[in-house]
Formats: structure tokens, sequence, C-alpha cells
């Protein structure tokens, strides 16, 4: 593409930002301009635009400074306590996982005891018979509350884990 | 009016600016005497790039959070005012990437006319603005803008949109010529647009 310039070019824009096109800019810069395409088409455009700026420029209604500047500071505070807080929610995630697996582990152990002291009480039962039944019923629900304790202390400790792992503060 | 070339990257900017810290770059008082230096202008710039007055506000006073968070050390106040503008010229870019999928949105001027001095002609021309204005791309409008309404030199203009100042000789030319068209076609009657 050929491109069209016109070393005054600047020279029409700057008599138009400074408001003196067409009738007060200097008559030798207005006689080219009426024989010069570019500047001519530099002109229309600068006077529309400028035009417009000048309006816009007049009715324009931006908040105060101090507004501005308060808004930009708290969104910094803001920011600052949401960068500072990430490496606590990493810590309180790795706790969180821990409890976990202590929670599992502490579990496995004691089922482990508990079928050890469930073994010791059949050991019982065989020595004696009159027992048989009551023991029987005992053993049934030792193994119902070892499953029952462990649903309720999940159900009480994960809502609490779950708060501290996605809380900000 | 002489600028210093912008090296960095918006982008790189932010970053650097995260994570050197979240304090402001300038004092209030400092901020206040700047912001009362270029607000208007910048409002008028959002205003006209976006197309949408009111999306305006809402730039303007991200386009200074950007920049009061931005760690960048400026030679001169043309250099800082030009880095505001990028700033504006950016977050309106990106907004525009965004609604690529919709519709472009008409320019909307919501100014009210000076009963004094406008009369049907004026009006006219002002449409017609508006009209060409609307059908230019982002880039374009920000190109034709401080070129012409802000009497900024290619330079400056390259340092605010992030281009060379080789490249603005020519994008200028070419967004100036399709305005110029489209003007000259509403001038001389709708059956002559291109």
């Amino acid at each position: 593409m050929n491109i069209s310039e016109c070393p005054r070019e600047h020279a029409v824009i700057e008599a138009v930002g400074a408001g003196l096109w067409p009738d007060r800019a200097d008559a030798d810069l207005r006689a080219h301009v009426s024989s010069c395409g570019v500047c001519r088409e530099v002109a229309d455009v600068a006077v529309l635009l400028q035009s417009d700026r000048d309006l816009a420029w007049r009715d324009a209604q931006v908040p105060a400074s101090g507004l501005v500047w308060w808004r930009a500071e708290m969104r910094a505070r803001a920011e600052a306590a949401r960068v500072a807080s990430r490496p606590m929610t990493v810590v309180q995630g790795i706790a969180l996982t821990c409890a976990l697996a202590a929670v599992v582990a502490g579990v496995g152990v004691w089922s482990g005891w508990a079928g050890q002291w469930l073994d010791w009480l059949r050991s019982l039962v065989h020595v004696a018979d009159w027992r048989v039944a009551a023991i029987a019923d005992l053993s049934t629900l030792a193994q119902h509350g070892v499953f029952a304790a462990v649903v309720a202390g999940i159900l009480m400790l994960a809502p609490v884990a779950a708060y501290f792992a996605t809380s900000d503060r | 009016m002489t600028a210093r070339a912008v090296t960095l990257t918006e982008a790189e900017r932010l970053a650097l600016a995260a994570d050197t810290g979240v304090a402001l770059a300038m004092d209030e008082d400092a901020f206040r005497a700047f912001y009362d230096r270029t607000a208007r202008a910048l409002w008028v710039y959002l205003s006209r790039l976006s197309g949408d007055p009111q999306a305006a506000d809402d730039l303007l006073q991200e386009t200074y959070y950007r920049f009061l968070r931005a760690r960048v050390s400026y030679e001169d106040e043309a250099h800082r005012r030009n880095y505001l503008f990028r700033v504006g010229t950016n977050l309106v870019r990106d907004g525009h990437r965004r609604r690529r999928t919709q519709p472009a949105p008409d320019i909307q001027h919501d100014d009210p006319v000076d009963p004094r001095s406008d009369v049907g002609g004026r009006v006219e021309r002002r449409a017609d603005l508006t009209r060409a204005m609307a059908r230019l791309t982002p880039r374009e409008r920000a190109l034709v803008w401080l070129a012409y309404a802000e009497g900024k030199s290619h330079r400056e203009i390259g340092d605010t949109i992030g281009v060379r100042a080789g490249s603005v000789k020519i994008l200028l030319f070419r967004a100036r010529r399709k305005m110029a068209r489209w003007l000259g076609a509403a001038v001389d009657g709708p059956g002559s647009a291109s």
C-alpha cells in the first residue's frame, strides 16, 4: 500500500488542537491544506475528533481523586490479605490430610485390639456354655459399637477440618 | 513532547508488581495531583475507545489501580502518562477480545448537546463521527484518537498501544483513510458508502 504523507501534517494537527483552524491559522498553512489532499483529510478528521473530545472533556464526570485512591488502597489491602493467607491454606490442607491419615490408622489399630478382645471373649464362651447366648449378643454389640464410633468421629471431625481447610482467615 | 520507549510488556509489569509487594506506587498527594492532570483525558479516551461511557467509569478505576500497583520507574511526566494510557488501552483491548463472539456495540455518546452552539449540521457531523468510530477496530480507534484528538507523536502512540513507531505510520494512515471515506460518504449520502 502506498502511504501518502505530508511533512506538514503535524502542523495542521497542532493548529486544530490550538483552536486556530481554520480562521486564525497561518495563511501559508491554509493555502497548503487547500492544495494538499493528505493535509485536507487530516484537518477534516482532526477537527471532528477534537471537537468531540472538547465536548466530552467538558461534560466528563470523573470520580474524585480521593475516592479512586481509597478504592485502590482497599483493594490492595484485600489482595495483600489474600496473598498472605495462601500459605496458611496450604498448611491447613496438609494438617487435614495428616489428621485423616491418623484417624484411619487409629481405627485400624483399635479394630485389631477389638478383634483380639472379642476372640478372648469367644474363648470364654467355650468354657462357659451357659453364657453363650449372652456373650454372642455382646460380641455383635461390640462390633457395631466400633463401627458406630468411627462413623460418629468422622462426622464430627470432617466439618471442622473442612472449615479450617477452606477458611481464608 | 519526548517520551521514553516502554520496554516491559504489561504482563511482565503486573507480574513484577505482584512479586514485589502490595504497596501502591505513589503516595496519596502525588497520586491526587497526577489524577487531576490526567483523569478527564483518560476517561474521554476510554469512553471513545470502548464505545461505552458507563464502562469507562469502571475502566478508569481499574486503569488507575493497575497503574498504582505497577512498579515502573518513570523518566518524566510524559512517560508516566503514556504508561497510564497504555494500561487503559490494554484493558479495553482485553474486554474487546472477551466480547469478540458478541456483536460489536454501537459507540454511545450520552453527552448533552450544547444548545447555544449546536445546530443541525454539528449534530449530524457528530453522529457521522460516532458511526465511523464504531466501525473501526479498537486499535484503529486508539490510533486516530491519540493522533488527532490528543495530538500525540507516532513514538508516543507506539508506546501507548504497544507497536513500533514505524508501524504506527502505516496503521494510522489506513485508519484515517477509512474514517475519511466513511465521513465523506456520510456527507455525500448513504448510498455512496463503501
